[in-house]
């Protein structure tokens, strides 16, 4: 695993210097050139007064924040606490998306550091368990470090002010639940420091958070330099005229429309967490996204979650869109279950989101047959991750038009975070599109 | 309790000889307030010690179809190229008289502080290169280029900073390549030619809109998320733009200049014409300046500085100055008086000149604003001296003190019970030869063509409110691949910007032309005089809602909308709306044609 990631690392540098080369461009040891004084005098300004509070991981080791963890590193930090329902599963899923990304970029030079706002309770032992949880110690040398951290009430406090966490109103500023899931983002060696929002789309957290924690030009402008080389290509000039943007990207007047990939025709049927039973076809009307679930499943599902909910926080508010999470039932997935599995996953009461439960051969046959999905696979007892988790499934989420049709099946959930991100943010940029014209366009199946 | 008259009579006593100081002296080396955790920052600073900078012109490289000053290099044959309007642009833009100039953004060192405390202070600015292609000294406010409307120009700018950066030509209106969009950057080590056509847009019937020409453009850094600390470290730099209307008041003496000189040339030199450029800084006392980048709220310094020296002297001529004043604080909002309270004369809100000028005694200028006053010392006695006043306490980063209303007020009644003196003038005998310039607040300038309702085409509506620790318009975050609105190329649209986000104040810049505000939603009233014609940033006071009108022409793409406290702005307080050939009413993908 560790050669593989050396030599991703060693295909990346070959791949930049190729870039660099380009005349006009800096060369690597310019880089370091640009560290003039002014900038090291510029950067003692904020780094350096970081307090230095000692902390306890979730391995029961005791650091110190600034000279242990921060000095000399790029960190990636967010507040949280163990019992937070409302934004830290998303986050988390956020910086688990960046650590896989920055796996062979970066390795172990950035460090992920989650401190607890709620030290009396979070305990090591709590955040042990915690780490456990979210799985984030890893046999591969290169993945970058994770820790959840806890300490001194008082230190952490001012810490998180330090860090420019800080509420106007005290009320909110002392109360937990409310606290903020921004990352800060910092590298202490070019002293550079940004807070990054992890709710908009990933692909830009993940570009905004490179051209920080990167070591060189190149690393931490990789994306825009690709980009800027696909925009134009040397001698022809580029013309002021309005260009379809490659890809499934419509814009511009003409729009393409989305493809027609089925029908919604026939009906599920099932209860819904509130013990209510539900059928697809009253949905007629809305724009409605399917998606199956599968409540054992340690990292699709949440990625599906963390979409539908992001997809929920958009087009509530329209009060034409529905999202639509499927799970087979069992004597342990109940109503009840879903209640709180729904909470868990961000789910309001009110919002246009359901769980709904049926059987399973009624779940394999609506989502087989009519949503189109892949039938699931069989997981060798060998790779299975959990002793109940039987077979692999897929976890496209399908959008559906007012009309009941099948426009798009998307993969937020691809072993890449790249694609899966990519995906997530195009099933809602294809949601709004429908929504913006409800009038359905003319386009046979 | 300090009256007024004591103040006076106290600084009539310090000063010295004939020096006749009008207003106080006495608490004017004072520290400025702020709530701050910079913790052993400089508090005392000597004040009238720097004379004020003039910003520096700069001469082209060369003139012309072809440029001979790129050291054989093509224009756009640079990483980030040049906008595709330099290849297509029509004949009446005058493509054979393109000005180029090369630019270059790195760091520098120089005494801000005043040079008795003996600490320089490391910045970002910008330098200019030369012809034989060496690079000059790094200044802060950065080179002036003087532009004029009929003569295009091209400024290669290079990045050699270590962090990315986008010039925004602010005022102007400009291609979507070149306007300083957030996500169009100029990464480190390379280079993007920003083209200026200095053109003006088209009425309906073709010709060129001559109201809508602007004359106080300033140029700063706009590049996602670290706009904020790149200004406060100095990336930011001024650029009159002169047409023939303007050059024919400073020609006929109506505006402040020398008759013959400041009206000829691409220099057009003129003693009695500057730019204030305000800031507030914070020092680390090794002199360094000190900045908090996790402070998204807001950025306030406790030493004040002009054209980038603190607390600064001017002399100045019994006679008319023109002073384009720049709010080029990141969050700082200021109320400017003269000590005597004595009247002056404002001629222009932001870019533009207005059809007549106001007479004020004080004037508010947020973040990103320019107010272009004109100030007659021909009333004081040579020898006199008068001060350059802030009269609006401002401690934390929400904002200032009290009403945007009372704080726009052009009336003072009684002494303010805050005064922070910025810089001091010392008034000596005009030289002759030149009489004083004419202009009254009866004086014709820019001729103004309101926005009727008839004309608008779509009306959308934009909330400016805090969530989730983070700046957010209409509950959404700054997303480069998202058009949050879609005007069609040509039309009129109507625009409501609510600020429903407590007690905070967002000043509102809208990108590529000029917006006329209708009315306030809020109070009901009608814009006041200052606000009733052109302007480029709506400042939006707390809770209150502003509709204004804007016209969407020349150039197809996308160009920003954002709140110009640049703090929020890197939280993303930001938005963009594409011109296209036909609107939407939704917010689209971009469309980016370059990058």
């Amino acid at each position: 695993m560790m050669a593989a990631a050396n030599w991703h690392r060693r295909c990346l540098s070959v791949l930049f210097s190729c870039l660099l080369s380009q005349p006009g461009n800096l060369t690597a040891a310019g880089d370091t050139g640009l560290q003039n004084k002014g900038l090291l005098l510029m950067r003692q300004e904020f780094a350096d007064s970081l307090p230095d509070p000692v902390l306890t991981n979730h391995r029961g080791e005791r650091v110190r924040f600034f000279t242990d963890l921060v000095k000399g590193h790029a960190v990636v930090i967010n507040f949280f606490y163990a019992d937070c329902e409302r934004s830290c599963p998303l986050t988390n899923v956020t910086i688990r998306n960046l650590r896989g990304d920055f796996t062979a970029s970066f390795g172990r030079s950035v460090r992920f550091l989650s401190i607890t706002v709620n030290p009396d309770q979070d305990t090591p032992e709590v955040l042990a368990r915690y780490a456990k949880q979210h799985a984030v110690e890893s046999a591969d040398p290169d993945v970058p470090d994770w820790q959840f951290l806890t300490g001194n009430r008082d230190e952490i406090r001012e810490l998180r002010w330090h860090l420019g966490m800080r509420e106007k109103d005290p009320a909110i500023d002392n109360d937990p639940s409310q606290h903020a899931a921004t990352l800060i983002v910092g590298n202490h060696a070019t002293g550079r420091w940004a807070k990054l929002n992890p709710l908009v789309r990933h692909s830009l957290v993940r570009e905004k958070a490179q051209r920080i924690i990167g070591w060189t030009a190149a690393q931490r402008y990789a994306d825009i330099h690709a980009e800027v080389s696909a925009a134009g290509t040397g001698q022809a000039p580029p013309r002021p005229v309005l260009r379809i943007q490659e890809g499934p990207l419509p814009s511009g007047g003409e729009e393409p429309q989305l493809p027609v990939l089925g029908v919604v025709s026939d009906q599920l049927a099932g209860v819904e967490r509130s013990g209510v039973r539900v059928s697809a076809s009253s949905l007629r009307g809305k724009v409605t996204v399917y998606g199956r679930i599968y409540t054992l499943c340690p990292h699709g599902s949440q990625a599906v979650l963390a979409a539908m909910k992001r997809l929920t926080d958009a087009f509530a508010e329209t009060g034409e869109f529905h999202v639509v999470a499927v799970s087979p039932s069992s004597p342990r997935e109940t109503p009840e279950f879903f209640q709180t599995f729904a909470n868990l996953a961000g789910a309001k009461k009110e919002d246009p989101w359901w769980f709904v439960t049926a059987s399973k051969d009624e779940v394999n046959r609506f989502t087989e047959t009519v949503l189109g999905l892949e039938p699931p696979r069989l997981i060798p007892a060998e790779e299975r991750l959990h002793p109940l988790e039987e077979e692999e499934h897929d976890l496209r989420l399908v959008l559906v038009d007012q009309e009941g049709r099948i426009r798009g099946r998307y993969e937020v959930f691809h072993p890449d975070p790249f694609l899966s991100n990519e995906a997530a943010w195009q099933v809602g940029a294809d949601a709004a599109r429908l929504l913006a014209a409800p009038s359905p366009d003319s386009v046979s199946p | 309790m300090k009256t007024r008259r004591n103040l006076l009579k106290s600084s009539a006593g310090i000063a010295a000889g004939s020096v006749f100081h009008i207003g106080s002296t006495a608490h004017a080396d004072s520290p400025l307030e702020i709530d701050s955790q910079f913790d052993g920052s400089i508090q005392k600073v000597p004040r009238w010690e720097h004379t004020l900078p003039f910003p520096v012109p700069v001469k082209p490289l060369s003139t012309g179809q072809i440029p001979a000053a790129y050291g054989g290099k093509m224009v756009g044959d640079v990483l980030h190229k040049v906008a595709p309007e330099f290849y297509t642009a029509p004949a009446d833009w005058n493509m054979q008289n393109t000005q180029y100039y090369a630019m270059v953004a790195k760091a520098g060192e120089a005494f801000i502080l005043p040079p008795s405390m003996g600490l320089r202070t490391p910045f970002w600015g910008y330098a200019m290169v030369n012809s034989d292609g060496t690079v000059g000294q790094a200044v802060s406010p950065g080179p002036q280029l003087r532009y004029q409307i009929g003569r295009p120009v091209v400024v290669r700018t290079t990045n050699q900073l270590p962090e990315e950066i986008s010039t925004h030509m602010h005022g102007g209106h400009w291609p979507s390549h070149s306007d300083g969009h957030a996500s169009f950057l100029v990464i480190p080590g390379a280079s993007r030619d920003y083209f200026y056509p200095n053109v003006l847009p088209r009425r309906k019937d073709g010709t060129f809109d001559i109201s809508e020409s602007p004359s106080n453009i300033w140029y700063h850094d706009h590049a996602a998320d670290i706009t904020a600390s790149h200004v406060a470290r100095g990336l930011a730099g001024t650029a009159p733009c002169f047409d023939a209307l303007e050059l024919d008041l400073i020609k006929r003496n109506v505006l402040p200049g020398i008759p013959g000189q400041s009206d000829e040339d691409t220099i057009y030199n003129n003693p009695y014409d500057t730019y204030l450029a305000l800031g507030d800084k914070v020092f680390h006392r090794s002199g360094v300046l000190w900045y908090d980048n996790n402070n998204n709220n807001g950025y306030l310094g406790n030493v004040e500085t002009i054209n980038g020296a603190a607390y600064p002297r001017f002399t100045v001529e019994a006679r008319k100055y023109r002073f384009r004043f720049l709010g080029a604080s990141t969050a700082r909002h200021r109320r400017i008086r003269l000590s005597d309270n004595s009247r002056m004369l404002r001629i222009g809100n932001d870019a533009w000149l207005f059809p007549k000028g106001q007479e004020i005694q004080a004037f508010g200028i947020s973040p990103g604003k320019r107010v272009d006053i004109v100030i007659d010392f021909s009333r004081y006695k040579p020898g006199t001296q008068v001060f350059l006043e802030n009269i609006l306490e401002q401690t934390n980063e929400r904002g200032p003190e009290g009403k945007l209303e009372e704080i726009e007020n052009p009336t003072v009644s009684g002494t303010p019970e805050f005064i922070h003196q910025l810089m001091r003038f010392d008034v000596v005998a005009a030289k002759p030869g030149i009489p004083n310039a004419s202009v009254t607040a009866k004086t014709e300038l820019r001729p103004h063509e309101p926005i009727a309702a008839s004309e608008v085409e779509i009306r959308r509506s934009f909330r400016f409110e805090r969530k989730k620790g983070h700046w957010a318009i209409n509950g959404q975050f700054y997303d480069e691949r998202i058009a949050n609105a879609v005007p069609r190329l040509g039309s009129v649209e109507e625009w409501t910007l609510e600020n429903s986000s407590g007690g905070w104040w967002h000043p509102i810049h809208i990108h590529l032309e000029s917006h006329q505000q209708v009315r306030n939603l809020t109070t009901g009233a009608r814009p006041a005089y200052h606000n009733s014609f052109k302007q480029d940033v709506t400042m939006l006071g707390p809770n209150s809602s502003i509709v204004i009108r804007m016209r969407f022409r020349t150039f197809l793409g996308p160009f920003m909308f954002h709140c110009h406290n640049n703090e929020h702005e890197d939280v993303e307080m930001m938005f963009q709306f594409e011109v296209a050939e036909s609107a939407s009413a939704r917010a689209k993908p971009v469309n980016r044609f370059f990058a």
